[in-house]
């Protein structure tokens, strides 16, 4: 049996004097002394005052019969349990529970009073949608587990409770539904995530880095949301949700390139208009992703390609420019990533203008000095646009790094290095793989699955919901 | 070697097979290299897929009779060494097929695409291309082939559709002012470059049952046949053959450079093309590696054996067309299909005269 150290002993471990927010709180319970310990603002003092030091003096005298009579009898938290061990211990109180000490009682009784601030659930920032719930997850992990738990309610949702890294630890919640995850997958999940010995900051981003397979790879082998309605359709698919305390993300497992590319939008619309939103959507991708490539191919090496009146206009803009098209292409592109990182810097008010200067002005402006053409202004601004148009923001930031690698081709070779380039790139996208997952399932290998790919089948058609995610061995080319 | 191994599905060896296949024919169409064969290239076609057909049921039926892989039933039919012989074999025409490949990747590039570049440089790039492609893994080239046959399918609908609109009967079948000789000659020569296709297809996988591995195999000739010889019919109908030392579909290629309507097609055919010959040249690299580490007994190393690999190529393809070696390299891939065709018959004679020894003798105890 766990035989705690005393409430000074856990003071001092927990850096007090010098550490002036832990707290100690002496009171008589059962004629017997007892202390409370704590830290100032992670717990609530205003819980343990009502529920437990009001009732402390009607504790009739004599030693409790035990911790359970104790806990029926006299305090009236709902979450206490005995501290399993002295990581535990030091855990749970740097989480805002407070240890109960009573003398005599060599168990330490672990109350579940955490009372820090959290923001209060909102419209998500980063993935709006016209239809559907307008709730996003906040930076406290409970409140996100009861957002997905309202969406599926389901006993076979399984939330265990992992604590990742090394000296600080960070708690990370694992989400799966029983019988339609791969239970090799969350095996494989947990003993990775107890496996993170480096100290994780609160935050999504840490875990997901810390999990993937191929740290040197380009595309993203996870997905993350902010949608609890999301991670529900993700777990009903077999997915296993990761929620990581303080960071107001989840992150879904395994991935493929099809879950990157579709919105809830799709699925709360009718199938008519969420086909249409979606063929939108991979247009825009083929834009960001080649536009401004197959323009530089065509207007370098093969003019014959472009229709004569075409060609003239092109010529007639590009007269007066004494800049390559290279260099054009790349003047604009640095110009609309300075625009997209300063609009995530500024402070929301300037928004608008900087939308304003950045887009309207500039170019203008640029177009105006002969610095670029009219026309390249219009293919970077279709690019640019496609790439915002990706709904994941990895992938939106893998398909702008693709975009210079082809870029670069088709300044070396026309659309031959291009067709190259392609080649090679998509090869090596067919190699990766999420989780035992590959990344073009189930278009490459094929597979039986949900159809609900480009086309947004009727609800009636997508039955067969968690066989997406077949992992290699079960796979078929 | 573990992302280069024999362990593919059949509907994998299935694309792999059928893009090669594809790519052979069209290869052979496309290429400019032998002089006045008109019509030969077309009727030499059809006589080296009939070859080829042949080899594909010589090797699917060893491969079902000893449910093993092509090698290993060469082995036990004949031996050891023949099975040895028949790999170094393989390494040779794979190896020369990937030159070919090569070729004919380089000059339809310099030709239709960029007519200043350098040949050579564009077939180092090709090369290297590969190389970086092939050292992922067989799978992933059938899963990449698998999505851009997505692409390609409508592709070939509308060269169909567009030659079609030019058709004159009246060359359907143009016979006159061609050899017998060099129809032979073409065919053998291509029924040659073909085993090193059929390798992949007979990449057996003993995970999946006999009727699987057969059934992929067919399905990719069937494929690949009916695809390409559509092509050339719509090529023979739509193009007279007057100039000398073109193919059918090359003058294809040029129509839809030069015309009109259709000009803005020719980049979807030249990442079309580049998607499937590099794919060919790939798994050739890839099965050549795979050979190579065979014959010597699993002891090289994954990425310097790729390597070497296409840089040999490279130096094939570099041999001057005119000199000795270039046509006595031609001439082992001209022999080569009717040796393996007598070959793999008389492992079979054999096998089937072991089969009915062994039931005579179970029949006497």
């Amino acid at each position: 049996m766990f035989r705690p150290m005393g409430p000074l002993a856990l003071q001092k471990r927990l850096g007090a004097p010098e550490n002036q927010d832990v707290k100690k709180r002496a009171f008589m319970l059962g004629g017997r002394k007892a202390w409370l310990v704590y830290i100032d603002g992670m717990a609530s003092e205003q819980f343990l005052t009502e529920f437990v030091l009001r009732h402390a003096p009607e504790t009739p005298p004599g030693p409790p019969r035990g911790w359970d009579d104790l806990l029926t009898s006299f305090i009236a938290v709902t979450g206490a349990t005995p501290a399993k061990d002295e990581d535990a211990l030091l855990y749970s109180i740097l989480d805002g529970q407070a240890a109960l000490f009573v003398m005599g009682v060599m168990q330490v009784l672990l109350l579940d009073v955490r009372g820090y601030e959290k923001r209060p659930v909102g419209p998500p920032s980063g993935e709006n949608v016209v239809l559907g719930a307008q709730e996003g997850f906040v930076e406290n992990q409970r409140t996100n587990i009861t957002l997905i738990r309202r969406q599926l309610r389901s006993p076979d949702l399984i939330a265990k409770i992992v604590r990742v890294g090394g000296q600080s630890k960070v708690n990370v919640c694992l989400l799966y539904m029983k019988g339609a995850a791969d239970e090799g997958l969350v095996q494989s999940i947990e003993e990775k995530l107890a496996a993170i010995d480096t100290d994780v900051p609160a935050g999504a981003g840490f875990v997901e880095q810390l999990l993937v397979d191929k740290p040197l790879s380009l595309l993203p082998h996870t997905c993350m949301t902010e949608r609890p309605d999301r991670s529900a359709s993700f777990l009903r698919e077999g997915q296993v949700v990761l929620l990581v305390e303080g960071a107001p993300y989840a992150i879904a497992l395994p991935v493929t390139f099809f879950h990157l590319m579709n919105t809830p939008d799709d699925t709360f619309m009718r199938w008519q208009y969420g086909t249409f939103i979606r063929i939108v959507r991979y247009i825009a991708l083929v834009f960001a992703l080649f536009l401004p490539a197959f323009y530089l191919a065509l207007v370098t090496y093969h003019q014959e390609l472009i229709p004569l009146e075409l060609l003239m206009s092109i010529a007639r803009a590009r007269a007066d420019v004494p800049f390559s098209v290279l260099a054009e292409v790349l003047i604009m592109d640095f110009a609309f990533w300075l625009v997209d990182q300063s609009g995530t810097r500024i402070p929301r008010i300037l928004g608008g203008a900087l939308g304003i200067f950045g887009a309207l002005i500039l170019g203008q402006a640029a177009a105006d000095a002969k610095i670029v053409s009219p026309l390249m202004i219009i293919v970077v601004a279709l690019s640019s646009l496609g790439s915002y148009a990706i709904p994941n923001y990895s992938l939106a930031r893998t398909v702008q790094i693709m975009q210079l690698v082809y870029i670069f081709a088709a300044v070396l070779g026309g659309f031959f290095a291009l067709s190259c380039a392609i080649f090679v790139t998509f090869v090596y996208a067919c190699a990766s793989e999420s989780f035992g997952v590959p990344f073009f399932a189930p278009l490459a290998p094929r597979q039986r699955a949900n159809p609900d790919l480009f086309i947004r089948w009727p609800l009636y058609k997508q039955k067969d919901t968690s066989s997406m995610l077949r992992r290699r061995k079960k796979v078929r080319p | 070697m573990t992302r280069f191994s024999y362990d593919l599905h059949p509907r994998e060896k299935q694309i792999l097979f059928t893009i090669a296949f594809l790519s052979r024919l069209t290869a052979g169409a496309l290429s400019t290299s032998w002089e006045e064969l008109g019509n030969a290239l077309y009727l030499g076609s059809l006589l080296s897929f009939a070859l080829a057909c042949i080899l594909a049921a010589l090797v699917n039926g060893l491969c079902t009779k000893y449910q093993c892989g092509l090698f290993d039933a060469v082995e036990r039919a004949m031996g050891k060494w023949a099975a040895t012989a028949v790999r170094i074999l393989a390494l040779c025409l794979s190896l020369l097929s990937a030159r070919n490949m090569l070729i004919t990747l380089s000059t339809l590039t310099t030709l239709l695409a960029l007519p200043r570049a350098s040949y050579t440089i564009v077939m180092i790039v090709c090369a290297v291309t590969a190389l970086l492609a092939a050292l992922c893994s067989l799978k992933a080239l059938a899963r990449y082939a698998r999505l851009v046959a997505y692409i390609m399918a409508p592709a070939i609908v509308v060269i169909v559709l567009m030659t079609a609109a030019n058709a004159t009967p009246a060359f359907l079948f143009p016979l006159g002012g061609h050899g017998l000789g060099r129809i032979l000659r073409y065919g053998l020569y291509a029924s040659g470059e073909y085993f090193s296709i059929i390798l992949i297809g007979a990449l057996y996988n003993k995970n999946y049952s006999p009727r699987e591995n057969s059934r992929a195999l067919w399905r990719a000739v069937g494929w690949a046949g009916a695809i390409s010889f559509a092509l050339f019919l719509c090529a023979s109908l739509s193009f007279p053959y007057t100039t000398r030392g073109f193919s059918p579909l090359f003058e294809l290629l040029g129509h839809l450079s030069a015309g009109t309507t259709s000009q803005s097609f020719s980049a979807v055919f030249i990442f079309i093309w580049c998607a499937a010959f590099l794919t060919t040249l790939c798994t050739q690299y890839g099965v050549s590696a795979l050979l190579l580490n065979r014959l010597a007994k699993g002891r090289l190393r994954f990425v310097p054996v790729l390597a070497a690999i296409a840089v040999f190529s490279v130096l094939l393809s570099l041999i001057d067309p005119q000199s000795a070696l270039f046509r006595g390299l031609d001439s082992i891939i001209q022999a080569t299909g009717p040796v393996l065709i007598t070959l793999f018959a008389l492992c079979w004679f054999v096998s089937c005269l072991k089969e009915r020894r062994k039931r005579k003798e179970a029949a006497y105890e």
